[in-house]
């Protein structure tokens, strides 16, 4: 089995990596919280290339850090309910370890061996609380061996059965548990391929396999469920090693345990991406990094890059690859130790390179130190520098920038580029779910961000600013069609989100047809980009007072009136439907204190406020006090709740 | 390698696996001196075993042995050609 090429991207454990996780623990057991350092420390502590005993520690530590009241910063919980035919108790200790390095802190639930069907049809009992994500990993035994072989029609029955079988469980877990479930892809065991001939003889179970994961995968491209591509794992892995006999006979694990720690994090990296936390920036070093050579040495027409040298292939594999992630919605950014015309003209000039000056979003080239670029390309591009990726040859600037940015990510890159792209990729720190057309419109609303900025800096007047940008809001109950984005929008804010309050998509899709709530997406365009849906707002319309029980807002839209905006379109609407006031909640959080103020801004008034922080306020509906936004509105049918039908 | 010595290389193994039991750890010790030793546990044991001798035990191997001394000699059998290759 071969685990190190997807491990090489971890950066090695310090000699003292034990007696700083039993620092760490004992003051957690203690019951003192961790502060932001020793948070950041831990995140990096925990991305490291641990072995079997320290994944034990950190699965520990995990736990007493659930055990906490609050988070520390930066990290979140997740509730992972574990759902298979096969044994996975060993897997629920290294989810739970493997967590720690992306931020969360999961809670793996495990269910009984095999209790699949029974959970999903509702006659177990269905384990308690709220989940956050649901695992099915289900293994080639689910698959059964179907048809008699060389019988086309009985194996095109036996797939359709198949299906079925699997949709009817994927459902029932979903609509059971309330939680969107992780659909994990079947890998095929080695003693299931008894020919070659095995992927044309119509009956035999290999076929049937192959079958089910296109289904899988069909499923999640329509927004079912969210595919976990364990078999493609499993291949990386090599199915020999995967799998392991031995140990499926003694306790019905689905994989050799040694593979536990890779499927782990790859798993992690996934809810990584689900709740938001997946990287949004590639940052790249120039020298020997996208090219062999020192430009300011060797000159462009020295430097290594393009066709015909197998380095300056490997070099333009890893332009290639930024290339993608753009494609893909992350943001690059060049950060180099250079003169800035130096270093940008290669982009200019060299005709192999496939990067040129406008594929980034912000150039950095000067003598600063790496990290002070990386936090200044982040407040240019209204980001956390934990949603940046650095890929840098340098180990001494990779070293230093994980000491001042612990929560940076800064993957291995060894010595040959011909490797730098699998390790980048191997991190999974751009995991990601099935694009939406807001993903690949992303790079250029952060290059429309930046020119927005500078058209500001040219025009004194902000009311003439926000007239300029010719805005359009187009608000839309919810629908199916916004689903995938209305949920990924709810699980990633966390500054403009009064009230903290997460839903499922499961929640979402009943909201669409719920006549006690009114639901909008919101969208924005303005005239140097199309930003998609920036915002989601959830009222509750009991009777003649209205609840904004949850209201998200993406940053990026900060400052232009948006939310004025949206508060007048619901005046209008709840003055229509005879409501008496609207009520707004704040909760405060570690994150939102963004808004803190933002219903007494709006002109709501304070009813209440409690100790920690939190408030009720109240807004009587009166169009008569909505000022006119900057911008045009368009709000689709949005049929006024009856509330005096409900009085 | 001796019986000892591989004991030795297990204890930190198993103080890994076992954080909670403080007692020694001898030829004689058996999963019922320590309450965190399920079957579970025995898996876990075994795999980590198996990777840091660089050994595969059978199955049949495994189901038959009584205390660690035991587990400790089919080590000393099994890893006894590679141990020399691999240090």
């Amino acid at each position: 089995m071969s685990l190190e090429p997807l491990q090489a991207w971890r950066e090695p454990m310090p000699a003292d990596w034990r007696g700083e996780i039993s620092r760490l623990a004992e003051r957690l057991s203690a019951g003192v919280a961790l502060d932001a350092d020793q948070a950041g420390r831990l995140r990096r502590l925990a991305s490291m290339r641990t072995g079997a005993g320290e994944r034990l520690q950190l699965r520990r530590l995990a736990r007493k850090l659930l055990a906490l009241p609050e988070p520390p910063q930066g990290f979140r919980t997740f509730r992972l309910l574990l759902v298979s035919n096969r044994m996975l108790s060993f897997l629920a200790g290294d989810v739970e370890a493997a967590g720690l390095a992306r931020g969360l802190m999961i809670e793996a639930v495990e269910t009984d061996y095999d209790a699949v069907r029974a959970l999903a049809l509702g006659a177990a009992e269905r384990p308690a609380g709220r989940f956050d994500g649901v695992l099915l990993m289900l293994d080639a035994g689910f698959v059964p061996a179907g048809a008699d072989l060389l019988d086309h029609a009985g194996e095109a029955a036996a797939f359709a059965a198949l299906c079925a079988d699997y949709d009817v469980i994927a459902d029932g877990l979903r609509t059971r548990l309330q939680a969107p479930v992780i659909a994990a892809t079947v890998p095929a065991p080695p003693e299931l391929r008894l020919s070659s001939a095995d992927m044309a003889v119509a009956g035999a179970q290999l076929r049937q396999v192959a079958q089910l994961n296109a289904h899988i995968a069909a499923r999640a491209a329509a927004g079912g469920v969210v595919v976990f591509d364990l078999a493609g794992l499993a291949a990386q892995i090599g199915a020999a090693g995967f799998f392991d006999p031995v140990r499926f006979f003694q306790a019905k694990t689905p994989f050799a345990l040694q593979a536990g720690g890779v499927v782990a994090d790859a798993l992690t990296a996934l809810i990584a991406a689900m709740t938001g936390r997946a990287a949004r920036v590639l940052a790249l070093d120039l020298d020997n990094t996208l090219w062999g050579g020192v430009v300011a040495d060797d000159g462009v027409a020295g430097i290594v890059v393009g066709q015909g040298s197998p380095e300056g292939e490997a070099f333009l594999a890893v332009q290639q690859y930024a290339l993608e992630l753009r494609r893909r919605g992350v943001a690059l950014v060049a950060c180099s130790k250079n003169l800035e015309e130096i270093a940008r003209e290669p982009f200019r000039t060299h005709p192999d390179m496939l990067l040129r000056e406008e594929h980034f979003s912000v150039f950095l080239a000067n003598f600063d130190d790496k990290a002070t670029n990386l936090a200044r390309a982040a407040a240019m591009l209204d980001l956390d520098p934990s949603a940046f990726v650095l890929l840098d040859d340098n180990p001494a600037e990779r070293e230093r920038v994980r000491s001042a940015l612990p929560w940076a990510l800064v993957p291995e890159l060894g010595e040959d580029p011909a490797h730098f792209v699998r390790l980048a990729v191997a991190s999974g720190y751009f995991e990601h779910l099935p694009l939406t057309a807001d993903d690949t419109g992303r790079v250029a609303a952060y290059q429309a961000r930046a020119d927005a900025k500078a058209l500001q800096a040219s025009i004194g007047d902000y009311g003439a600013y926000l007239a300029s940008l010719e805005m359009e809001l187009a608000i839309a109950p919810f629908d199916a069609i916004g689903r995938a984005r209305i949920a990924q929008l709810i699980q990633k804010s966390n500054q403009f989100n009064p009230t903290t309050r997460r839903y499922s998509e499961p929640e979402i899709a009943a909201m669409e047809t719920d006549a006690g709530c009114v639901a909008w997406q919101v969208r924005l365009k303005d005239r140097f980009a199309d930003h998609g849906m920036i915002s989601a707002i959830v009222v509750r319309t009991a009777g003649d007072v209205w609840t904004i029980e949850g209201w998200v807002m993406s940053c990026r839209v900060l400052e232009r009136g948006v939310e004025a905006a949206i508060i007048g379109q619901l005046t209008l609407l709840a003055a229509q439907a005879g409501v008496r006031e609207i009520v707004g909640l704040y909760r405060p959080t570690p994150r939102n204190g963004l808004v803190r103020d933002l219903y007494p801004r709006l002109g709501f008034e304070t009813v209440a406020t409690d100790g920690d922080g939190g408030a009720t306020y109240r807004l009587t509906p009166d169009p008569a006090s909505i000022a006119a936004p900057p911008m045009r509105i368009v709000r689709a049918a949005c049929a006024p709740a009856p509330a005096a039908a409900a009085l | 390698m001796t019986q000892d010595e591989v004991i030795g290389r297990i204890e930190p193994i198993l103080r890994d696996l076992f954080d909670e039991y403080e007692g020694p750890v001898t030829a004689a010790l058996t999963a019922n001196d320590v309450e965190q030793w399920d079957s579970l546990a025995n898996v876990q044991l075994m795999v980590m075993v198996e990777v840091a001798f660089g050994i595969k035990f059978a199955t049949t191997e495994v189901t038959s042995l009584s205390n660690l001394g035991e587990l400790a000699a089919l080590v000393v059998r099994k890893a006894q050609p590679k141990a020399a290759a691999s240090t």
